[in-house]
């Protein structure tokens, strides 16, 4: 049973996500800063009457900050109920995935968390790491997000 | 009466008409020779034969024509009749009124006398006619004449209508007759058969004889009259003619006979301007002519005044002259046609006279006039020169001759006298000839170069002797010229080889001299070749220079126009890069769209696959334009660092040329200062080449000038050695040194001579040569004569 899957990029990473998971891809807009929040939540959007928080993956992958530009896009996810916006560098494809083509997580170093990838996919030469939301957004996070919300 | 005889000499001008008759017969031969005499009956006869030819021919062509004219009438009064009376019986014949008709010839008979009308049918036999007697016979032998009978059956059978009359005569009786056909007609086919062309035919005949007889009477009228017109007109020609020619002819002849006889002194009278008036008038002139001519011969006769006498040709003396009776000492009555021309002169060539010759001979005159004496009345003789010649007529005859001649005794005397002195003059002759002759020998001698002879002299005095010693003298003194011209001589020629020497080695160094010049000219003009050649090759860098500077600027614009082209491409591009930015957002914005309906898709479930197709058609769309904006992109942003990089290689470019243009222009000036040095060069080398040409020039005059001057002293020379050779063939008296000799010789000439002969040749300078040179020119052939006179004078 072949599953969709939208894709993105991070420098020079495809990341996966199922697409089920998402409710709308919008593009980088002002978003407004909320003060004295985390430094992975960036602000709060506006889309339509819905606000939701915004995040920066970078931040929570440990990889240098990036100016946001035209090309920087927001996906509008639902994690445990909760609707929030995750800015990536820009959007790749809709791919669909049979599960041959999908690899169980590799065993990499200890440095490297694991916990937020659920596995690596391989389709054709690109190599394409599917990411498991709602690990990424953990307990912690969450707590935060209640804090603030 | 002569004149007519002259004319009658001429053969067969007017006897012809005597001459076919020449016979024996008396009468005749006295007729023919009177009518030969006489004119006037000549001219009558022929008046009579040409009157009586022209009044026959006039009868003879009245006659005939009245004739013709009466037979003509009588033809047509027949013709008429016919007519009329076949006009007459035809109709009583149609309507078959056999009375009528005879009545109607009857009628004829009775009032035509003479004329006999007959109607034959086809068979010739008579029907109807005149003479009732005649009927129910046949015509031919009424005719008797198988002539006319032929024509008349010919008449019967063809129907053809002659129209002429025929001519019979019966009993010496002359008639005429006419046939007319009667043709059958439309009116006659009750009685004849239509098929007959001919019914019939009418005859009329009628006597002539009263015609004839009329013709006959009137030509004797015309004879008559004519005789008498030829008798009346030939009297009236014959007086005219008698009157205006005969007449007057004869008046002529008798003048002319009377000049014949010898009477010139004829006057002919003159009275109109005819040919016989013209021609008495020429006979008149002809006379005057005749006259004029025997005037002048006796003008001539007695114009001469030398003795002069005419003989006939038995010798008799028809005329004399005054001067002629005067040497013979006769009376002219006493000789003229009575004593003979012996007798009178008695002279000594009597016996071999030469009028007798000459008339015998028919000369007109002896070739030479003769000379003899004559002895005169009075015994005395004289010695004359006489001219004969014979006189004639014009037929050739000698009629006599002539003598003139004249009295030489004073002229013989005057010879004899002249032949005296001749022989005086002879002797004189002699002589002087044997004094020349002696002279010519000495001269001759001298002639020769031998000046030693002298002339004998007789010592008398005389002109030769005086001569002689002139002569001797003379050449005493030529002998002393020659001598001191040969000293002279000597010295001139040992004088002109020092200055020919000296010249010679003069003549070498200006050689020398001009081609040292020539060499340097040579070398010189090779120089100035050499720098015009560098001068044209500046010229031409300059020239290339200036070129290079003009493509440099050249160049310069055209980076600057580059320069700008590049900017407008590096805008356009700019402005291609916005618009590629556009692109961009519009794909990246379309890929979220799709996006977004994939996910809208997904959610939906089974339902929205349809539209995930169509998500992902959209996807793939903007995917690949998003690429190709990104292609372009990329090739714009290449394309833009290549513009930068042109920019700055074009800016080089500009720099480096304006720094050439510089550099060049810097070349250009340098090119163009050596340039103009070359030429002020070149003008310098030209000038000093001038110079050198110039100093050619000279030299070469100078060597001319040497030339000349070594001619010059050559020809002295050989004078000189001609003026030896000369004086030397003179043999002469004395010794050689002749005190008298050195007065001729000018010690001034001597010595400057001597002088200039003397120096040395090779340290003379030029200058004096030349100069030397001219002065000897100036000396002209007259100035050298007079010095010569001079030395004569001295002499």
């Amino acid at each position: 049973m072949e599953e969709q899957y939208v894709t993105f990029y991070l420098d020079d990473e495809e990341y996966g996500i199922e697409i089920h998971k998402i409710r709308e891809i919008i593009g980088y807009r002002r978003f407004t800063r909320i003060p004295g929040i985390r430094n992975i939540v960036k602000g709060m959007v506006n889309l339509r009457g819905v606000i939701f928080p915004v995040f920066d993956l970078r931040l929570k992958f440990n990889l240098p900050p990036k100016e946001y530009n035209k090309f920087s896009v927001i996906f509008v996810v639902e994690i445990a109920g909760r609707v929030m916006g995750i800015i990536v560098d820009t959007t790749s494809d809709v791919i669909s995935l049979s599960p041959e083509e999908i690899l169980p997580t590799p065993k990499l170093s200890p440095s490297i968390r694991t916990e937020y990838i659920r596995a690596v996919a391989q389709q054709d030469d690109r190599l394409i790491i599917l990411l498991d939301l709602e690990r990424i957004l953990g307990e912690k996070e969450l707590e935060e997000l209640d804090a603030t919300g | 009466m002569v004149w007519s005889i002259y004319f009658l000499a001429e053969p067969g001008a007017m006897n012809w008409s005597i001459e076919t008759k020449k016979g024996g017969i008396p009468m005749l031969n006295f007729l023919r020779s009177y009518i030969n005499k006489n004119l006037r009956f000549k001219i009558l006869i022929m008046l009579i034969l040409t009157s009586a030819l022209f009044t026959g021919v006039l009868i003879y062509i009245g006659v005939n024509s009245h004739r013709e004219d009466v037979l003509d009438k009588v033809t047509r009064f027949e013709l008429e009749l016919a007519d009329m009376t076949h006009a007459g019986i035809k109709h009583p014949m149609a309507i078959g009124n056999m009375d009528a008709v005879r009545e109607q010839l009857r009628d004829i008979k009775t009032a035509m006398k003479g004329v006999e009308v007959y109607i034959t049918d086809a068979d010739q036999t008579v029907v109807y006619a005149s003479h009732e007697e005649t009927v129910r016979t046949k015509l031919g032998n009424l005719l008797a004449d198988t002539e006319l009978t032929k024509t008349l059956s010919n008449i019967l059978s063809t129907g053809a209508d002659p129209r002429r009359p025929f001519l019979q005569t019966i009993n010496g009786e002359p008639y005429n007759l006419i046939f007319h056909p009667i043709l059958n007609e439309p009116a006659c086919y009750n009685c004849h058969a239509p098929a007959k062309r001919v019914l019939g035919s009418l005859v009329v005949r009628q006597s002539v004889a009263a015609d004839y007889a009329s013709i006959a009477s009137l030509r004797n009228r015309y004879i008559m009259a004519g005789a008498l017109g030829v008798i009346s007109l030939v009297l009236i020609l014959n007086y005219l003619l008698t009157r205006l020619i005969t007449r007057r002819i004869h008046y002529l002849a008798d003048k002319a006979k009377q000049i014949a006889e010898g009477d010139v002194d004829v006057n002919i009278e003159v009275r109109g301007e005819d040919s016989i008036e013209m021609l008495n008038k020429n006979f008149n002139i002809m006379l005057r002519h005749l006259r004029d001519k025997i005037e002048y011969a006796n003008s001539l006769k007695l114009g001469i005044s030398d003795p002069f006498f005419v003989v006939d040709p038995d010798l008799t003396i028809t005329y004399m002259n005054d001067a002629a009776a005067a040497l013979t000492g006769y009376q002219k009555e006493e000789v003229i046609d009575k004593m003979k021309c012996w007798d009178v002169f008695k002279s000594n060539l009597c016996t071999d006279c030469g009028l007798k010759k000459c008339m015998a001979t028919g000369q007109v005159a002896e070739a030479e006039r003769v000379r003899c004496e004559i002895t005169n009345r009075h015994g005395k003789i004289i010695p004359i020169e006489a001219s004969v010649a014979a006189l004639k007529d014009s037929s050739g005859k000698v009629l006599g001759g002539f003598k003139i001649f004249h009295d030489i005794t004073a002229r013989i005397e005057a010879e004899k006298i002249l032949k005296e002195t001749a022989a005086k003059e002879e002797e004189q002759r002699r002589y002087l000839e044997g004094r020349v002759d002696n002279l010519l020998n000495v001269l001759d001698k001298a002639a020769g170069g031998d000046l030693t002879a002298r002339i004998e002299s007789t010592g008398k005095k005389g002109l030769m002797d005086r001569l002689a010693d002139k002569v001797n003298e003379m050449f005493e003194k030529i002998g002393l010229l020659i001598r001191q011209t040969k000293r002279t001589a000597d010295t001139v020629a040992q004088g002109t080889n020092q200055i020919s020497a000296g010249n010679q080695d003069l003549s070498q160094r200006t050689q020398e001299q001009a081609a040292t010049i020539e060499e340097a000219g040579a070398t010189l003009e090779q120089m100035t070749a050499n720098v015009s050649q560098n001068a044209a090759n500046t010229m031409k860098v300059n020239q290339l220079a200036q070129e290079a500077v003009t493509l440099a600027q050249e160049g310069t614009s055209v980076v600057k126009e580059t320069v700008h082209a590049m900017s407008e491409v590096w805008t356009a591009s700019k402005k291609i890069v916005e618009i590629m930015d556009l692109v961009n957002e519009i794909t990246f914005q379309t890929n979220l769209l799709a996006l977004n309906a994939a996910v809208e898709a997904a959610r939906a479930g089974e339902h929205g696959r349809g539209f995930a197709v169509v998500a992902t058609e959209i996807r793939n769309l903007s995917k690949r334009s998003g690429e190709a904006a990104k292609d372009i992109q990329n090739l714009i942003h290449d394309s833009l660092a290549k513009i930068e990089e042109s920019h700055k290689l074009v800016g080089q470019t500009g720099s480096s040329l304006e720094k050439i243009t510089g550099r060049i222009t810097a070349v250009s000036e340098a090119v163009s200062e050596v340039s103009a040095a070359t030429q002020e060069q070149s003008r310098s080398i030209e000038q000093v080449n001038q110079a050198v040409t110039d100093m050619g020039d000279v030299v070469q005059q100078n060597a001319a000038l040497v030339e000349q001057l070594a001619g010059a002293s050559q020809t002295l020379a050989a004078k000189a050695a001609l003026l030896k050779k000369l004086t030397s063939g003179f043999a002469v008296a004395g010794a050689d040194e002749d005190s008298a000799a050195e007065e001729i010789l000018t010690p001034a000439t001597l010595t400057g001579r001597e002088k200039r002969g003397t120096m040395p040749p090779v340290k003379r300078p030029l200058r004096q040569d030349i100069l030397q040179k001219a002065v000897l020119k100036e000396i002209s052939p007259e100035e050298a004569d007079l010095n010569m006179e001079e030395g004569f004078e001295v002499f």
